[in-house]
């Protein structure tokens, strides 16, 4: 029976730096989960996961990754958990004269788990000779080969940091498929911190958003584009729409634009059938993070 | 610790590529030019000890390694434990630079004329006053190296890569060559002061007694080096 406990969890997280603060941040990956974390640039992502990693010590709060405390994670502790971590960061930290076969040899004297058949059947899968040096590698085959790395050494919790950024189509459907598979038996987690939303919609299982330090909203994906939509209302529509019963009690969300007023609705069917006329689209990430961020409430 | 040594060691391991034949190859012509073992091993600390030792702060800046590192399997106190492994392996590999450098001088000497032969030339550099010179300049040497090493090392802890601390470790090696410079232009008095005074020094007692200083000079400044980097990096946010 796998472990029902978080295998990272951060509660009440506070960094501060010069006029930019961590406050309060909360954040949960349980196994078998894919939790997409979004926000804008400077919002606090990286930051947020420096803080999970022991890169930086926090001011406040506190957190674990797979049960070790992050205060302790630069410590003798947290050796034995970065064992079992996979880290991706947007560019590729190995030095440039290195081959990809010297990258197996770096890392097999790192890792007790390091598995060489494995990743030589990533670098086969990403088309990736081993002969290449580092510096001859494209932005999308170097996060290629950071992935590859990552996926090495049986860890059970992954963590990516715009890891897809600069992968073609192709290789990004590819690089999901893997993390499909990698939470598939329920033991494994990934954070994944994204500006491609496109890419949470289709293997995220929660979405959590920061902004300005803060964590603006956290909710299933599934809630989200299944269940929520966008009213395309016109001003003298919003009156009547939120004195109806279709929020359910919830402060409804709201963006004007200069054609008219798009509102945020919990379920998009039933708002359909209380005010057929007016069009409510599917709900995209892009589309909540914008009603969340941007909008206002009434 | 032994993890953090063999990164740093894929680190740098071009820059030894370049640097060790280099280093052998002065060796070599200095050992031909001077047939003093002191001068050997003074020329192959130096060429890879500070040389390369000084500027390995810079390796962690490149790229994000500095913060991708911290993510393997590795605690801070690794990662300084193995960067000061990385000097001593430095140290070793320099004097066994001067070993090579040795042999081969001893094998040209066979070979070419006017060096006195192998046997003419193993006499020059091996005999008493030579190898007690050589100890007593090599010790000496490696302490001041290590002072240099160990400081640029502190520096890079606290400050990391630096327009002052990419310029310092030059500024230091051209300090260095000016003193050899100056050195090589004393008069002749000079010169028979400074060998009179070396005479001196090298009794076996005041011999052992100024090695003995000088490595146990060497371990302290090393140790208390390691010790002030660690409380430095301890807290350095990556």
């Amino acid at each position: 029976m796998s472990d029902p406990r978080p295998l990272l969890e951060a509660h009440r997280l506070c960094k501060r730096y010069g006029d930019f603060a961590l406050r309060n941040v909360d954040l949960t990956v349980r196994p078998g989960e894919i939790v997409g974390y979004v926000g804008r640039n400077g919002a606090g992502k990286t930051t947020t996961i420096k803080a999970l990693l022991g890169l930086v010590a926090p001011d406040g709060g506190e957190g674990t990754v797979l049960g070790t405390p992050i205060r302790g994670m630069g410590g003798a502790d947290g050796v034995a958990a970065k064992e079992q971590v996979g880290v991706v960061f947007d560019t590729v930290a190995f030095p440039d004269t290195l081959r990809i076969r010297d990258v197996n040899g770096l890392l097999r004297r790192c890792y007790r788990q390091w598995d060489e058949r494995r990743f030589a059947a990533y670098l086969k899968r990403f088309g990736l000779p081993d002969t290449r040096k580092v510096k001859e590698l494209s932005r999308g085959m170097g996060m290629k080969l950071s992935l590859a790395c990552a996926l090495s050494h049986g860890a059970r919790l992954l963590i990516l940091d715009e890891a897809t950024a600069g992968l073609d189509p192709m290789a990004r459907d590819e690089v999901l498929d893997l993390l499909r598979e990698f939470v598939a038996d329920d033991e494994h987690g990934v954070l994944m911190s994204s500006h491609i939303t496109s890419d949470l919609e289709r293997i995220a299982d929660r979405v959590v958003c920061i902004d300005d330090g803060r964590i603006v909203f956290d909710k299933p994906k599934d809630e989200i584009i299944d269940t929520m939509g966008v009213a395309r209302c016109r001003a003298r529509d919003i009156d009547a729409i939120l004195g109806s019963d279709v929020f359910g009690g919830a402060t409804p969300r709201i963006l004007h634009h200069e054609y008219g007023v798009d509102l945020a609705v919990p379920d998009r069917f039933a708002f359909a059938e209380a005010f057929p006329d007016i069009p409510c689209d599917r709900m995209t990430i892009d589309d909540y993070l914008h009603f969340m961020i941007k909008g206002v409430s009434r | 610790m032994i993890r953090a040594w063999h990164l740093d060691l894929m680190m740098i391991r071009q820059r030894m590529l370049l640097n060790l034949p280099v280093s052998l190859a002065l060796c070599l012509w200095l050992g031909l030019q001077t047939q003093s073992l002191a001068t050997v091993v003074a020329a192959a600390l130096f060429m890879t000890y500070p040389m390369v030792g000084m500027q390995l702060g810079q390796y962690d800046e490149l790229k994000g390694w500095k913060t991708y590192r911290m993510t393997l399997p590795l605690s801070r106190r690794d990662v300084v434990a193995g960067r000061y492994l990385t000097l001593l392996t430095l140290v070793i590999a320099s004097l066994l630079t001067a070993a090579v450098a040795v042999g081969l001088n001893i094998g040209i000497a066979a070979v070419a004329p006017g060096l006195g032969g192998p046997t003419g030339m193993m006499a020059a550099m091996f005999s008493a006053d030579a190898v007690r010179a050589a100890l007593l300049v090599g010790l000496a040497f490696l302490m001041v190296c290590t002072v240099m090493v160990c400081a640029m090392t502190i520096l890079f802890y606290r400050f990391g890569a630096t327009t002052a601390t990419g310029i310092l470790p030059l500024l230091v090696v051209f300090a260095v060559l000016m003193v050899a410079l100056f050195v090589g232009s004393l008069d002749e008095s000079a010169v028979a002061a400074w060998s009179d005074g070396l005479l001196w020094l090298l009794s076996p007692e005041r011999l052992a007694l100024c090695c003995g200083i000088f490595a146990a000079l060497t371990v302290a400044i090393m140790a208390a080096s390691a010790a002030i980097s660690l409380r430095i990096y301890a807290r350095t946010e990556l």
